[in-house]
């Protein structure tokens, strides 16, 4: 398959795919809102329509219209329930966090189940400590005390939460999806290890984690935001806003060992 | 409990020495402390880059893993000493992978080895950090000089891909235009 260095830097759709689990309709995507609208899709997963706080209280990441920057600035990323999931021994959520604290065993775990060779553990633990942003899916045993309701509802919801993220999710948590960037706080940044556990891809999570990043950097005007896409990816994300090689710019590794 | 074992490659072999440089009339620097922002922005501006606003400019060099720069070491009729000459910087996540940006070697100096002898300090430099993957975006212009330089583009057809929007544009042209 590809190299360590190819897998690392992608989300891993192609295994999903390969596996013929799903045809991955990356624009249908079962939760995220546009513009107002919400869109569901009945499936085996209970289905809320938070996302569009998320996503449809502004334009729609993607979307080419002009929009002041301080439309961001009232958004809370830091803790959504994406859905809930009705297993075997009950109820289980899956929750978004952003500044999320991570495990990098949990974290190479992950990687193994998508097929991604492994990495020092001592090497992941120091980049997730120093990644400008950890956005992580969890799939939790309750929902979030802070978890952010549908746009049309007026609960305002208790506040429990820290806003400034950077908790961990609680015990019994397992991790099952991750994006992590570096930055300079400033222009630009960098997308990495973009996964999500096959035993959920093909319902939209990689999407949700890329737009989430995304939106948070946007918000805080940093805007060259650039990644890595495996060959058979590209399409994901130039499906969710980005572009190959713009104006001719090529991605270049320095002795890629693969 | 052990990591799994990496093999190291080598860093790149510095083809010309800071001896040599400095017979030559500069040196390099380590680190953005000693880089005015101003001067910079004048930098960037000869080479084509957008000027950026000062104080995001002096965010990100805080918020960066690596700087290197070449400095005037003497007076000369190009440039008074302390001039900055050259910059290249990278971010990173100080582990796993880093991210090479504004690379600029000023026109008058130009066509003298600055630019490649920036990339061999600053990726030997990553390297000898440990950072297995070293990362750039080239303008199709460059992207020979960084293949010289053991960079490879779309390896195994890995893309660089970037977000587009009009809104991340107008922020960009904000960004660069503010003074």
């Amino acid at each position: 398959m590809a190299c360590s260095l190819a897998s690392s830097l992608s989300a891993p759709l192609s295994p999903c795919q390969r596996a013929g689990v799903r045809p991955s309709s990356v624009q249908q995507s079962l939760w995220l809102a546009q513009r107002g609208s919400q869109r569901f899709r009945r499936r085996e997963l209970a289905c809320q329509g938070f996302l569009s706080g998320l996503f449809g209280s502004g334009p729609a990441v993607a979307d080419e219209a002009a929009a002041p920057a301080e439309d961001y600035s009232s958004e809370n990323l830091d803790e959504v329930l994406l859905t809930e999931v009705e297993a075997a021994g009950g109820r289980r959520y899956i929750v978004y966090r952003n500044g999320a604290v991570v495990d990098a065993a949990a974290l190479e775990q992950l990687c193994d189940k998508v097929g991604w060779p492994r990495r020092p553990l001592n090497k992941v633990q120091a980049a997730l400590a120093n990644s400008f942003l950890v956005s992580a899916l969890f799939l939790e045993a309750q929902p979030p005390a802070s978890s952010t309701e549908d746009a049309s509802s007026s609960d305002s919801g208790s506040s429990n939460s820290n806003g400034g993220g950077g908790a961990a999710a609680p015990p019994g948590s397992r991790l099952i999806g991750l994006a992590r960037c570096t930055s300079d706080g400033a222009f630009n940044a960098t997308i990495w290890d973009v996964l999500v556990d096959p035993e959920f891809q093909g319902q939209g999570l990689g999407k949700a984690l890329v737009e989430g990043m995304t939106r948070t950097l946007l918000r805080r005007e940093i805007t060259n935001i650039t990644l890595f896409a495996d060959a058979n990816v590209v399409n994901f994300y130039t499906g969710l806003g980005y572009a190959a090689d713009p104006e001719g710019i090529k991605g270049m590794f320095w002795h890629p060992r693969f | 409990m052990a990591d799994t074992l990496e093999q190291h490659l080598p860093p790149p072999p510095i083809s010309k020495s800071d001896a040599a440089f400095l017979e030559d009339g500069v040196e390099f620097v380590w680190g953005a402390e000693g880089v005015d922002v101003g001067e910079l922005n004048n930098l960037f501006e000869k080479v084509g880059f957008p000027r950026r606003d000062p104080a995001r400019l002096a965010l990100a060099l805080q918020n960066t893993y690596r700087t290197v720069w070449i400095r005037a070491a003497r007076k000369s009729r190009l440039a008074r000493e302390g001039a900055l000459l050259g910059f290249a910087r990278a971010t990173s996540d100080g582990a796993l992978s880093a991210v090479i940006w504004d690379v600029a070697v000023a026109p008058a100096w130009q066509r003298g080895g600055l630019g490649r002898a920036l990339i061999e300090r600053l990726t030997a430099s990553l390297v000898t950090d440990g950072i297995a993957t070293i990362t750039l975006y080239a303008e199709p212009n460059v992207v020979a000089l960084y293949e010289k330089l053991g960079f490879v583009a779309d390896p195994d057809g890995i893309r660089g891909v970037a977000y587009q929007s009009k809104l991340a544009r107008q922020l960009q042209m904000a960004n660069g235009r503010r003074r």
